[in-house]
């Protein structure tokens, strides 16, 4: 250690605790036996005790959750701006509508050619109209009726005519109409009757499914998307099924929907899925999707998360 | 850092807002009362906030886990608060206000927190002041002289933070100390 020329640095050191060892011996015993260094000492001493009387700023708690919020939001502005930014949606349209503008004509052509030739040739209806009509050409439904004692679905839609359907939801034909009417159909009542009528079929459909998201995602009648995500639950899960509960669970305001995502990502054993318990647990502003989280983390993960502080009431 | 801390940096790095706010809520404290010592003023602390969680939420992915997330953090409050401060300047050295920087702000902070009457009178000044002194260190004494003194950094984290060597560090701190000094002779000696 150089002393004393460097006394003022070492003092300075001294005082924050940033000597090694063998330099805060050195300079103590220095300190001992010379006077100047010592004054030096009590002077720095004294000066930090003025600057104390400049006290650190102390943030409030709720200015705090001011802020987060606002931040919150504009993270959220951002993370949708990115994505229009890339001009990716508008891309991703042109080519959706202009494929299915490609298949409305063919389909169209297809469609008068048969008709042409079935009513030539055979002059009977077709025994299973929705199987030669795509789910775009349904125009209206009228009625939609789900009978849950019997799983029977009675459902009255326009194509180029008038169709009338029954059966149950393993039909392909009702699905496809139910699916269509889940996502496009304007009156709320007749949406959450195919949201029910979807619940008795258990395997994975991927037009139900695409239909039971959308609903999620979209549908502005609360009542409607928790019926969905009821639904969603009890159908066979796959990659498209569980990314829809993770979103829901992550994004979703409404607690009543967290609560199914959460009891149905509970029962995925998926290594995937843990940091989104990890988040529900200290994020989520739900006490029973906290308390859910906690639990599935205990059974699956190691003990030490157990430990952590869980403020249930929060 | 710890294997939580990383599980969740990884769900933000793949744009969990939610995993995002996890870490905000962690170290939004140090961030504001960091962004306040180096400009000095509470809604341009505030901005900074925002600004600077925003650019961390967009450049996240760019973290690779080389330091601690809380260093990577600092060094961007750092950086803003300096840029911030530079940007200020030039726009008070073409003002016509002949307002000394942040008093306002630093005199209403002054009477938030001072406890006393009796105490408020000598401690409001004497906090103006060494406000003031402050404002008269150059960017980087004042960067690792605030995050020295009143934020409690060690000076080898400090020198991760500010990219440089730690005698770097020290030598910042030792001049800035000095001028401090200097500046605030009188109420040192009272």
């Amino acid at each position: 250690m150089k002393l004393p020329q460097d006394i003022e640095k070492y003092v300075l050191l001294y005082l924050y605790d940033e000597l090694n060892e063998a330099d805060r011996k050195e300079f103590e015993a220095h300190i001992h036996f010379n006077e100047v260094s010592r004054t030096k000492l009590e002077e720095m001493r004294v000066f930090q005790k003025t600057l104390a009387s400049k006290s650190v700023f102390e943030p409030q708690e709720e200015r705090l959750s001011e802020l987060r919020l606002q931040l919150r939001e504009r993270l959220r502005h951002e993370k949708q701006g990115f994505w229009e930014k890339t001009g990716l949606p508008e891309f991703w349209e042109s080519i959706r509508w202009g494929v299915f503008s490609m298949r409305l004509a063919g389909s169209a052509a297809l469609f008068m050619i048969g008709l042409f030739a079935g009513n030539y040739f055979f002059a009977m209806p077709a025994k299973s109209p929705v199987a030669e009509m795509p789910s775009q050409y349904i125009s209206n439904i009228n009625l939609l009726q789900y009978d849950p004692g019997t799983g029977n679905v009675q459902v009255d839609y326009e194509t180029v005519q008038q169709v009338h359907l029954q059966g149950g939801v393993e039909n392909e034909d009702i699905r496809k109409v139910l699916a269509y009417a889940i996502s496009r159909e304007n009156h709320p009542g007749r949406r959450l009757s195919a949201v029910k009528a979807a619940t008795g079929f258990s395997l994975a459909d991927d037009d139900l499914v695409n239909a039971l998201i959308h609903a999620i995602q979209k549908d502005s009648v609360e009542g409607v998307r928790l019926k969905a995500v009821k639904v969603l639950k009890t159908m066979a899960s796959n990659s498209k099924v569980k990314l829809a509960f993770i979103q829901i669970l992550l994004n979703d305001e409404n607690p009543a929907m967290r609560i199914e995502a959460i009891d149905a990502l509970s029962q995925v054993e998926d290594n995937d899925v843990r940091p989104i318990f990890r988040n529900a647990l200290l994020d989520d502003t739900n006490e029973f999707v906290r308390l859910k989280a906690s639990k599935v983390l205990e059974r699956t993960e190691n003990p030490e998360i157990k430990s952590r502080e869980i403020n249930f009431e929060k | 850092m710890n294997a939580d801390e990383k599980a969740v940096i990884k769900e933000a790095q793949r744009g969990s807002i939610v995993a995002f706010e996890t870490l905000v809520k962690k170290y939004e404290r140090q961030v504001l009362q960091l962004a306040y010592s180096m400009v000095n003023n509470t809604q341009d602390a505030e901005d900074i906030y925002q600004e600077v969680f925003v650019k961390v939420f967009k450049s996240l992915s760019q973290f690779k886990f080389k330091s601690e997330f809380s260093t990577w953090l600092f060094r961007v409050v750092v950086n803003y608060c300096i840029n911030f401060r530079k940007k200020r300047e030039r726009r008070q050295a073409v003002s016509l206000e002949n307002k000394k920087p942040g008093s306002e702000s630093q005199q209403a902070f002054a009477k938030e927190t001072a406890s006393t009457p009796e105490r408020d009178v000598l401690n409001v000044e004497l906090s103006q002041e060494i406000a003031q002194a402050l404002e008269m260190l150059s960017a980087k004494q004042k960067t690792v002289f605030v995050l020295r003194h009143y934020h409690g950094h060690k000076l080898k984290e400090i020198s991760k933070i500010m990219a440089c060597s730690e005698g770097t560090v020290k030598n910042y701190l030792f001049r800035a100390t000095q001028k401090m000094q200097q500046l605030l002779y009188s109420y040192s000696q009272a």
